[in-house]
């Protein structure tokens, strides 16, 4: 599991310097690691969403996409921190609903 | 790439024209309209010119690009008869030779003599020079005559030059039509039985190497990316079938450089059908990395798609490993990124050499995909070391289906009992070096990653490098050179410790812990500890408190540098309960802490210190030492020290100090916990005050001291607890002293009726008065004498001390405890009258004029006033004064007119005395 954090880390490098070159916010894959592709999303806010997965994983534009309409609903509870940790429940199980929808395997 | 001009040379010209020519190659700046396309511009073309021989042409393989595009005919005969003799038929059969090839130019150089020699040359009435005779005889070829105009003119080679660039672009132009028209036609039948994705790829590699003899890369890469694309789409179409099988079993496929296009006759077997699917996918990609590395700012591009492609087919290779020899993926994909990053830093060198040097942005990107590449072989390291049981990487665990699979495939050879090194089935020289010794491994590990970190730095990937870097720690680590791993541990947790990463954060920390436990580093080791324990999804907690408990009791000893100070860890949560504000000056204020453990083993904190804020920025400070935090919840009392002002105050932070760590805990300004405490003025455990009674003493003569004696009365009163037992004792710190005396009278008040309740003598020993026991509303009053040595004093200090027993008040409280009262009291001394006194002469008696100041805080009632003491004087007239008061500072003046009544007295130097007879208002008491 914790290979999973290593990857994502260093993705966010590449993110950092792919981001400027686009005006789009899915960078689709920006990093692989062995068998693993890193998929990156950055919102107009910053917020960057990373997906590690597998060469072939349905369509992970749509699951960012709908990912970024869930992270904006959770944005606009008063009660959430920019930049704070997401630990609504809710949350949770929507995105894992989403995944679901997009993303096969 | 160069273009080939080859040259017969009919009379010895080339040898005199060579210099001229070749110092005007290569072309630069050449427009180029190719059919259909716009026009472009040419950086350059090399041209390179060869003699004519007629078996120089390979045989024609169709779609095989040649470098042959402009053949030259040189003459300079001027006599016809030679020429009809034996140039003429020279030139008839080398243009057979020549004109039979398709898209290849002829070109007859007619090479004149200067003008001035020219004159002197015959007319001739048949037909003229040669020059004509020439264009005559072979009207159809191209023929260009230069005549220059004295020996030197140069003007004639632009003439020369635009001929020949124009022949070779229509040469070129030719040969790319007919490439265009050729795969077309194949496109076309694409998806008729019985077609072959070899036959359509020469021709476009054919045309890709026709594009790059004219150095445009671009178009010639694009030949290839169109061939890829296609590839891919038959692959998913029709399969591969033309392709004979998978390849990759010959000796040193896994070693040879992938970028070497000529160390198998790849078109050969393109051509024949026979190459396998691993040979042609190398031969695709060198050439496009070939084209790319040539391209302007390729290199960068070059990395990138090396990567990827290198990434996908090292795929590929592993479905295929069954065919393949064990570790056959891994070295092959080492061999490959090294060999590329070798290329491209040729490429970088050459660029750096020449002028045209590269920006500095494009280095700092491609150090960036270089440093990828490397930490991509770096990794096969990491997969055959573990393999060779030379290191097992922490941080990168090796996937254990990779190395099932390779058991898997060793195990067909037959021994599936015997597990083979790779050192035994790599090729690769520099990877079989370093598999075979722990030292040779290490070496060739780190000085990749080290190349990897320092890319990975120059092109600001900081975060990549330091997980290469990490790498490098848990070779170290596995190495058991723990100090090495732990300085770049430590490296790794400042920067990127708690920032939610955890599991991350972990895998490091676990290791740093046991780093830093080998080195026998107590401040570091409860560094990484307590980082650990703040990280939420730890395990075994208990390991790690005993480690903290451990070092800290060992670091005790060495108190030197502060530690880091880390905010709020998870692991303990700290809440103000409540202040105790405390009676007596010996224990001080305490202000109680939950502190709730939520680790499964109790926690040593050697020191625990809150600050608290009051108004007018007054700080208050409390801590204690030596907690135990047991898991759960604990209360822990901090003592405070002593309160300057009283008030309001509001906990700002609580300090946990770990070994040299601090473990701080704010309290927010606003939130749910309760944080303010009214803080009183540290309460005393009695009112104690003194006053001097306005009376003078006199004192038994054995007793007598020079000064003036007077009385205090000391008073102790509101106790916060009953008293049961008590003792005062009084030492004067200025100028005073007070005399010994054996018992002193107590008095106990109640303070509600104001009634003597109790009273009685106690003895008084070593100058220590003992006082009876007495509940809080009573007062204690009894009375000292005081001996000033000086009567002029105003204050004398006097420092009372006042051990207290408490009695047991209530049932919550047991009584019996000690307490000390000690205070410092500035009584005020002033006499209570001061008398002064002025004589006035009137007529033949004497005014005198007593003055009196009123001294006394309390007011005096004055009874009466008496003169005494003058004889032989007759009080003629007084005034009276008796039953008024007197307060603190007022003057009242007595006067009394004298007569010298009795001359046996004499008039001067009498001694009178005034008496004055007061009572203080307030005791009621005469005196």
């Amino acid at each position: 599991k914790h290979l999973n954090q290593f990857i994502a880390h260093s993705a966010l490098d590449i993110v950092d310097e792919a981001m400027w070159g686009t005006n789009q916010m899915y960078l689709k894959v920006v990093d692989r690691f062995n068998d693993h592709h890193v998929s990156a999303y950055v919102t107009p806010s910053g917020a960057k969403f990373m997906l590690i997965h597998e060469a072939s994983t349905g369509d992970v534009r749509s699951f960012f996409t709908d990912l970024h309409e869930l992270y904006v609903k959770v944005m606009m509870n008063p009660f959430s921190e920019v930049n704070g940790a997401i630990d609504s429940h809710q949350f949770d199980v929507k995105v894992r609903g989403i995944a679901r929808k997009y993303l096969s395997g | 790439m160069t273009v080939t001009v080859t040259f017969l040379d009919s009379s010895t010209v080339w040898f005199e024209i060579e210099a001229e020519v070749l110092s005007r190659v290569p072309l630069c700046g050449i427009t180029w309209l190719q059919h259909n396309r716009v026009q472009r511009l040419l950086d350059s073309i090399n041209i390179s010119f060869v003699p004519y021989k007629p078996d120089m042409f390979p045989r024609a393989v169709p779609g095989t690009a040649t470098p042959f595009a402009v053949h030259l005919y040189l003459v300079n005969c001027d006599d016809p008869d030679l020429y009809k003799t034996s140039v003429k038929k020279q030139l008839s059969d080398w243009l057979a030779v020549i004109g039979a090839k398709k898209n290849q130019e002829p070109l007859i150089v007619y090479l004149g003599a200067p003008d001035a020699n020219r004159k002197q040359a015959p007319s001739r009435l048949f037909g003229g020079s040669v020059a004509d005779r020439i264009k005559s005889d072979f009207a159809k070829t191209n023929m260009i005559h230069l005549k220059p105009s004295h020996p030197k003119d140069v003007s004639i080679w632009n003439e020369f030059f635009a001929k020949l660039r124009e022949l070779i672009l229509a040469s070129f132009n030719g040969k790319l039509l007919q490439y265009d028209e050729d795969t077309r036609r194949l496109d076309a039948q694409r998806l008729l039985p019985g077609w072959n994705y070899c036959q359509f790829f020469i021709l476009k590699d054919g045309a890709a190497c026709t594009y790059e003899f004219l150095n445009v890369h671009g178009e010639a890469l694009m030949q290839y990316d169109e061939l890829e694309a296609a590839f891919f789409q038959n692959l998913q179409e029709q399969g591969a079938p033309w392709f004979q099988s998978f390849g990759g079993s010959e000796t040193g496929d896994d070693s040879h450089d992938i970028l070497n296009v000529s160390r198998k006759p790849y078109r050969d077997l393109i051509l024949q059908n026979t190459i396998s699917i691993f040979d042609f996918r190398i031969y695709l990609f060198a050439r496009q990395i070939q084209l790319l590395i040539k391209s302007p700012n390729g290199v960068v591009e070059a990395c990138v798609r090396a990567k990827k492609f290198i990434t996908s087919f090292a795929r590929t290779l592993q479905e295929y490993s069954v065919g393949l020899v064990p570790y056959f993926t891994e070295s092959w994909v080492y061999t490959a990124c090294m060999s590329v990053i070798r290329h491209c830093d040729e490429n970088i060198a050459e660029s750096n050499a020449s002028a045209t040097a590269i920006p500095t942005s494009e280095l700092n990107a491609y150090e960036g995909v270089k440093a990828e590449l490397l930490h991509y072989a770096r990794m096969q390291l990491d997969i055959l070391g573990s393999a060779s049981d030379l290191f097992t990487s922490s941080i990168h665990k090796v996937k254990t289906e990779v190395n099932a699979m390779m058991e898997h495939s060793t195990g067909n050879d037959g021994s599936p009992e015997e597990k083979k090194f790779p050192r035994e089935t790599v090729s690769n020289k520099e990877l079989k070096d370093a598999l075979e010794t722990a030292e040779a491994f290490d070496s060739l590990y780190l000085s990749i990653s080290n190349r990897a970190v320092k890319g990975f730095e120059a092109s600001q990937r900081k975060r990549t490098a330091l997980l290469v870097k990490g790498d490098i720690a848990s070779l170290y680590f596995h190495r058991a050179q723990y100090s090495e791993a732990s300085a770049i541990w430590e490296q790794i947790t400042t920067q990127f410790g708690g920032k939610g990463w955890e599991s991350m954060d972990e895998a490091v920390l676990e290791k740093l812990v046991i780093c830093q436990k080998e080195l026998g580093r107590f401040g570091p080791l409860v560094d990484a500890c307590l980082r650990l324990l703040a990280t939420d999804s730890v395990k075994d907690t208990e390991k790690y408190v005993d480690f903290i408990n451990g070092a800290a009791h060992d670091l005790k000893a060495e108190k030197n540098a502060n530690g880091p100070t880390f905010a709020e860890p998870r692991f303990l949560k700290v809440n103000a309960v409540k202040f105790v504000n405390r009676i007596g000056n010996e224990d001080a204020h305490a202000l109680e802490l939950q502190i709730d453990n939520y680790l499964s083993k109790a926690l040593k904190v050697q020191k625990v210190t809150s600050i608290l804020a009051g108004k007018e920025s007054a700080g208050l400070t409390c801590n204690v030492d030596d907690v135990l935090l047991n898991p759960g919840s604990n209360i822990v009392r901090l003592w405070c020290e002593k309160v300057s002002l009283a008030g309001m105050y509001v906990v700002e932070s609580v300090k946990l100090g770990v070994g040299h760590a601090l473990l701080e805990y704010g309290f927010p300004k606003s939130g749910v916990r309760k944080r303010s405490f009214h803080v009183f003025e540290q309460a005393e455990a009695m009112l104690l005050s003194v006053k001097v009674l306005p009376s003078e003493v006199t004192m038994a003569p054995h007793l007598y001291r020079r000064g003036v004696t007077r009385l205090f009365q000391v008073e102790l009163s509101n106790p916060m607890k009953p008293i049961q037992s008590a003792s005062v004792s009084a030492i004067p710190i200025t100028s005073a002293v007070i005399p010994t005396i054996t018992t002193a009278t107590i008095q106990i008040k109640d303070n509600q009726t104001q009634t003597v309740i109790r009273q009685e003598d106690t003895p008084v020993k070593d100058r220590q008065i003992s006082i009876p026991a007495f509940s809080t509303n009573e007062t204690v009053t009894f009375t000292l004498p005081l001996t000033l040595n000086d009567s002029d004093v105003d204050f004398v200090s006097v420092k009372f001390v006042i051990v207290f027993t408490t009695a047991s008040g209530s049932s919550m409280d047991e009584g019996g405890k000690e307490g000390t009262l000690s205070k410092t009291l500035d009584i005020s001394a002033v006499p209570p009258l001061k008398i002064s006194h002025t004589l006035i002469p009137r007529g033949s008696g004497i005014l005198l004029q007593v003055l009196v100041v009123g001294g006394s805080s309390v007011p005096l009632r004055i009874d009466g006033v008496r003169l005494h003491g003058l004889k032989g004087f007759k009080v003629l007239d007084y005034s009276q004064w008796g039953d008024s008061l007197v307060f603190e500072g007022q003057t009242h003046s007595l006067v009394y007119l004298l007569e010298h009544s009795d001359s046996a007295f004499p008039r001067h130097g009498q001694k009178a005395k005034v008496v004055i007879k007061y009572h203080s208002t307030v005791d009621g008491e005469f005196l």
